[in-house]
């Protein structure tokens, strides 16, 4: 081997001996200076991305637009007659709160953001957000969506954060099985490995081997653990498989993944829990 | 070869490298594991090998064997990654539907290779490049370079 192929091959060996051995803060600079230097890049991908995802969304509810619209105006009509009556309860509310002498509820604080761009690796569930630490968005915030849960972030950078889904095995949520408004079972929730396709399933698990756990049942967060407000939904039992030890249950996402835009990072989930 | 090679696996550890699950240890008693930020390095260096085996060919024009390399490489890449997954966390778990997403990654890589190709001759021919090799001394090779084709 000539000595110019020896050294470059003792300088790659010793570039990889040196990233495998970097710390968890040290990677998070490091991908930190990436994101800096990437930025322009990726957000002009993530421009186009949104664009063509724009377009083609828009093809493809163009038919079903009108049948929607229909829907729509029937379901504000009742909207309006629920918020009517809602209304009615929330002055009912503060009448017995303040006759309890109840400590003044706090609202939640949500940062509101757009998915830019979606899943960029093939095994890893992850989404990136148009909102960073610019915006006071911190690791491990929850983001959820209308309908429930979509994950938490990850790493924030300046103007934009990575968000572990819901639906990665990496991302684990103490959760609880609803029943006739009763917590019944408790277990950890997670993604399953290596998902694709558009209808992403959860696993439940840890349940008790004799577990009533029925289908159709809804799946909300504990609260416990200190990364998740509790009874946020989290998706509906589908199945339960029982095993040697303990059971675990199929459970199908509250928010569907493959749709969703907006999404909002709840920027003191610790404070909105405890008013729960 | 290498430093492509480290280069190509560090932007992509930095892309995609999670970080800690975080939260009360005594809830999340089994946090799943992630691979180590550097591995692709190590992944993008093995690739590099095997390409590096049909340089000489490549230098001679012949584009089609490296095209088809490249979808090998990319499949053993993603393999080896997802087996890397899969011993670091436990549950081995290979469903077809994997199996399948590696091979259309690996054929779209495939195809989309000569363009690739076709960019580092044009920039070989506008910088005068010659690709040196050892293995082209040996006989049985002809030494055309590659602007020929």
């Amino acid at each position: 081997m000539k000595p110019v192929s020896l050294i470059t091959l003792l300088l790659f060996l010793g570039g990889v001996a040196w990233a495998l051995t970097r710390s968890e803060p040290s990677v998070r600079i490091i991908q930190s200076g990436y994101y800096s230097v990437m930025r322009p890049f990726l957000s002009g991908g993530s421009a186009m991305e949104t664009k063509i995802r724009s377009f083609d969304d828009e093809l493809e509810h163009s038919r079903v637009l009108k049948a929607e619209l229909d829907i729509a105006e029937a379901e504000l009509v009742r909207m309006r007659m629920e918020i009517a009556q809602l209304k009615d309860l929330e002055q009912e509310n503060v009448q017995m709160r303040a006759a309890l002498n109840f400590q003044k509820r706090t609202s939640f604080s949500v940062t509101a953001a757009k998915i830019i761009r979606r899943k960029p690796s093939n095994w890893w569930e992850t989404a990136h957000i148009d909102r960073g630490k610019d915006h006071g968005i911190r690791a491990q915030l929850p983001v959820i969506a209308a309908e429930g849960l979509v994950g938490k972030v990850d790493r924030p950078n300046s103007d934009s954060s990575t968000v572990i889904l819901l639906t990665d095995e990496a991302c684990q949520v103490s959760a609880k099985v609803l029943g006739n408004g009763v917590a019944q079972e408790v277990g950890i929730l997670s993604g399953q490995r290596a998902q694709n396709g558009e209808n992403p399933m959860l696993r439940l698990k840890y349940l008790s081997r004799e577990t009533n756990v029925k289908p159709g049942q809804l799946v909300v967060s504990t609260g416990r653990g200190k990364l998740f407000p509790k009874d946020v939904a989290l998706g509906t039992v589908i199945s339960i498989e029982r095993g040697s030890i303990n059971a675990e249950a199929l459970v199908k996402p509250a928010v569907d993944f493959a749709t969703v835009h907006t999404v909002f990072v709840l920027t003191n989930p610790s404070e909105s829990d405890s008013t729960k | 070869m290498l430093m492509i090679a480290f280069l190509c696996g560090f932007i992509w550890d930095s892309q995609n490298s999670l970080g800690s699950h975080g939260g009360d240890p005594s809830v999340y008693e089994s946090p799943v594991e992630h691979i180590r930020f550097g591995y692709s390095i190590i992944l993008y260096g093995m690739m590099g090998v095997i390409m590096q085996g049909v340089q000489p060919l490549f230098r001679k024009g012949v584009w089609q064997l490296s095209a088809a390399l490249t979808g090998v490489a990319i499949l053993f890449y993603l393999l080896s990654e997802y087996l890397l997954i899969n011993v670091i966390r436990g549950e081995f778990y290979f469903p077809s539907r994997v199996f399948y997403q590696m091979l259309w990654s690996s054929l779209l890589t495939m195809l989309c290779s000569p363009v690739i190709f076709f960019v580092l001759f044009k920039l070989a021919k506008w910088c005068q490049f010659t690709i040196r090799f050892d293995g082209l001394k040996r006989p049985g090779f002809r030494l055309n370079s590659m602007q020929d084709h």
